[in-house]
């Protein structure tokens, strides 16, 4: 029997049982639609994940970390990762940029609002240069120059968490905010600059600093006597979008010049655990950056970081990784969606197999005629695999359908909670043409039984006694 | 001489059930000339569609010899057989077995979907079948919109659509009334007659056979136990 008419033969006799096919492809289409929603929100964290990537430098960029402590090496025979080291970096063969990397957390105020956010140490010509390549926008106002001090540049979704519900981030700029953070006593810190009277919590005393906040504050958390709070008056001179770095993925910090962030950061503590040891980041810092000229040259850098005696890490090393990472939870989506879908090839199964005892009579005849083993066994594969194929492409609809309103919503959530809008899931020609061989080969598997069962029956009996 | 078209000697075929042996065929020998009626007759279980399954190669002998139209199907695996039933054998049976949710030309074209003939001849082919039983007014009635005698014509024309040289005839008269049983008789001897094609008719119905066919052998218990010239 040629193709095509074994094909029709096939939907002609799907059609006479129209409801049975319809149910049982929409098992198929409930598997599939489940398969591919889920996937495409995998593959769409994905994207955004490598998106991030290839927007924000990581590519381009080796991560210095100071070398291990050794129990046999003493402090002075490790190499100090500090402007020194870090000017030596910046001149290496492929590097075309080196900076620490500052982050100092704390407690950002404007007007009546505040919010805990953090400082990110980040030089003039670098957020310049990520400016000249597009990976930063700038929204409303400027960003600052070189030697340029008191400036702050805000993301977008820092904005956003700063103004009140519905505001324009760009109202911002302009107005002064104010930064506190806490550092270890006899730093500097400019106590009482939060004001008030001294508070008494369990019988201690609490420093000034603790009285600017709610009792609830993680701050008064902290062992007192401890800390000693400084505050940073700053004006903001620009918003930004896609400004994330190494520290801030989410884009959520506050850019400052290189040296306003660094005399915060050597006294500032960078754990509880650093708190109660009372140590903190005067011995160099504790991460920098190296920027490459291109991804060819960043294996070369991390050799020669590491050949100065630090530890060095590239996304290079992690890219891999994180691959197997996403196809790993890939797989586990569509194992879950595919637990429906076993469901719908028990349903082929049992159609089928139901449709060969209903038609026994009719195998007997079509083998009286000349039919053999294999065409009885194709024309029920034909049935399975166009029932696979209408609930694939259903699956296909239902599932985009199901993404598309999952994205809705969690964009709906992300407005509300004053964060951009993300598209959280995607449908590459990949998953669509997956989807649908994924549907044909579970149904042609779920069909070869009963097909099998159909090419066995012996047209005697059947021709007798059906 | 005319060429013998169906040859069997010692043609046996026994089946076990339940640890009991039934002979359906006994030791059968006997020879179909080509272009001959031949009838077949005996009661109920007295092995005639045993016997006709066997020439159909719808059926495997477990002993004996049996030559169809040069081929011997004592050798043929179920592969071979299929093809031998798709290319050289119409049968028609005494329950039509026609597929009811199809049209009368649907189930005429049925044997040739399977020869892989093109939409268009296929069709073609299916009328003149159908012209040939008288039936072509009807190419669009499914089966439960015809009457019994006219589902065996419908049965006869599928049998008759691929052109087989040889047509096998399974108590063609057993679901109709006498009036028809006569029509559908004179139908098969009119296209043996007319086409020179061979019959082999197994029926119950000694006179309506013995009526038309060119030959008859009588079975009993599987053994053939009388034969004569009509």
């Amino acid at each position: 029997m040629i193709l095509r008419d074994q094909f029709q033969y096939a939907l002609s006799n799907l059609r006479k049982t129209r409801l049975r096919t319809i149910l049982t492809a929409a098992g198929v289409t409930i598997g599939i639609g489940a398969m591919t929603s889920m996937v495409s929100v995998g593959v769409g964290t994905q994207r955004n994940v490598m998106r991030a990537f290839n927007e924000e430098n990581i590519l381009t960029s080796v991560t210095v970390r100071p070398p291990a402590r050794r129990e046999d090496a003493g402090p002075d025979s490790l190499p100090v990762l500090d402007a020194a080291a870090i000017e030596r970096m910046r001149v290496l063969p492929g590097a075309r940029d080196a900076y620490p990397v500052l982050t100092v957390p704390g407690l950002l105020s404007i007007g009546e609002t505040q919010q805990f956010l953090s400082l990110e140490g980040m030089p003039a010509r670098v957020l310049g240069e990520q400016y000249e390549r597009g990976r930063v926008k700038l929204l409303s106002g400027r960003l600052y120059e070189e030697g340029e001090k008191g400036g702050v540049v805000i993301s977008t979704r820092a904005a956003r968490r700063l103004l009140p519900e519905g505001a324009e981030p760009d109202t911002l700029v302009g107005r002064k905010v104010s930064f506190l953070t806490a550092q270890a006593p006899g730093s500097g810190g400019r106590e009482g600059e939060a004001g008030g009277e001294t508070r008494m919590l369990e019988g201690i005393e609490l420093p000034p600093v603790l009285n600017a906040l709610p009792l609830e504050n993680l701050l008064q958390r902290l062992p007192l006597g401890l800390v000693e709070p400084v505050r940073l008056e700053l004006t903001v001179l620009g918003i930004v979008d896609g400004a994330g770095t190494l520290t801030d993925f989410l884009g959520i910090s506050l850019y400052v010049p290189v040296d306003v962030v660094e005399p915060l950061f050597a006294s500032a503590f960078r754990s509880l655990e650093s708190v109660l040891t009372g140590e903190t980041g005067r011995e160099g810092y504790p991460l920098a950056q190296v920027l490459t000229d291109d991804v060819m040259a960043v294996r070369s850098v991390q050799e020669s970081v590491v050949e100065m005696g630090f530890r060095a890490d590239s996304i290079l090393d992690q890219l891999a990784e994180i691959r197997l990472g996403f196809i790993f939870m890939n797989t586990f989506l569509a194992t879950i969606g595919g637990i429906s879908l076993l469901v719908a090839a028990m349903m082929i199964i049992n159609t089928l197999v139901m449709a060969v005892l209903e038609r026994t009579r009719e195998i007997g005849l079509l083998k009286a005629m000349g039919a053999t083993d294999a065409d009885v066994m194709r024309l029920f594969l034909s049935e399975a695999g166009l029932i696979g194929l209408m609930g694939g492409v259903g699956g296909l609809i239902l599932g985009w359908i199901v993404a598309e309103v999952t994205n809705m919503i969690a964009n709906y959530q992300f407005l509300k909670m004053g964060e951009l809008r993300v598209d959280l899931v995607a449908f590459p020609p990949w998953l669509i043409m997956g989807g649908l061989a994924f549907a044909l080969i579970v149904s042609l598997a779920a069909g070869f039984y009963p097909s099998r069962r159909a090419a066995r029956v012996d047209p005697v009996v059947a021709l007798r006694y059906f | 001489m005319p060429e013998a078209a169906v040859q069997c000697s010692n043609l046996k075929r026994h089946f076990t059930r339940a640890g009991y042996t039934v002979r359906a065929v006994d030791g059968i020998t006997l020879e179909v000339q080509a272009g001959e009626l031949f009838g077949v007759v005996g009661t109920s279980g007295s092995g005639k569609t045993t016997l006709l399954n066997l020439i159909g190669g719808l059926d495997t002998p477990t002993a004996g010899y049996l030559d169809v139209m040069g081929q011997s199907l004592e050798l043929l695996d179920s592969r071979e057989l299929a093809l031998y039933r798709r290319s050289t054998v119409g049968t028609i049976f005494q329950a039509f077995h026609l597929l009811l949710a199809r049209t009368a030309l649907e189930n005429v074209e049925l044997p040739l979907l399977l020869q892989n003939v093109a939409p268009k001849e296929r069709k073609g082919l299916a009328m003149d079948a159908l012209e040939q039983v008288g039936l072509q007014a009807r190419a669009d009635h499914r089966p439960s919109e015809l009457s019994g005698g006219e589902q065996q014509r419908v049965a006869i024309a599928r049998a008759l659509a691929k052109n087989p040289r040889l047509l096998l005839a399974d108590e063609p008269t057993g679901n109709i009334d006498s009036r028809t049983s006569r029509e559908i008789l004179d139908l098969l001897q009119g296209l043996n007659r007319d086409r020179g094609l061979t019959v082999i008719l197994v029926s119950h119905d000694e006179e309506g056979v013995g009526r038309i066919a060119d030959c008859i052998v009588r079975l009993e218990d599987g053994r053939v136990v009388g034969e004569g010239g009509a």
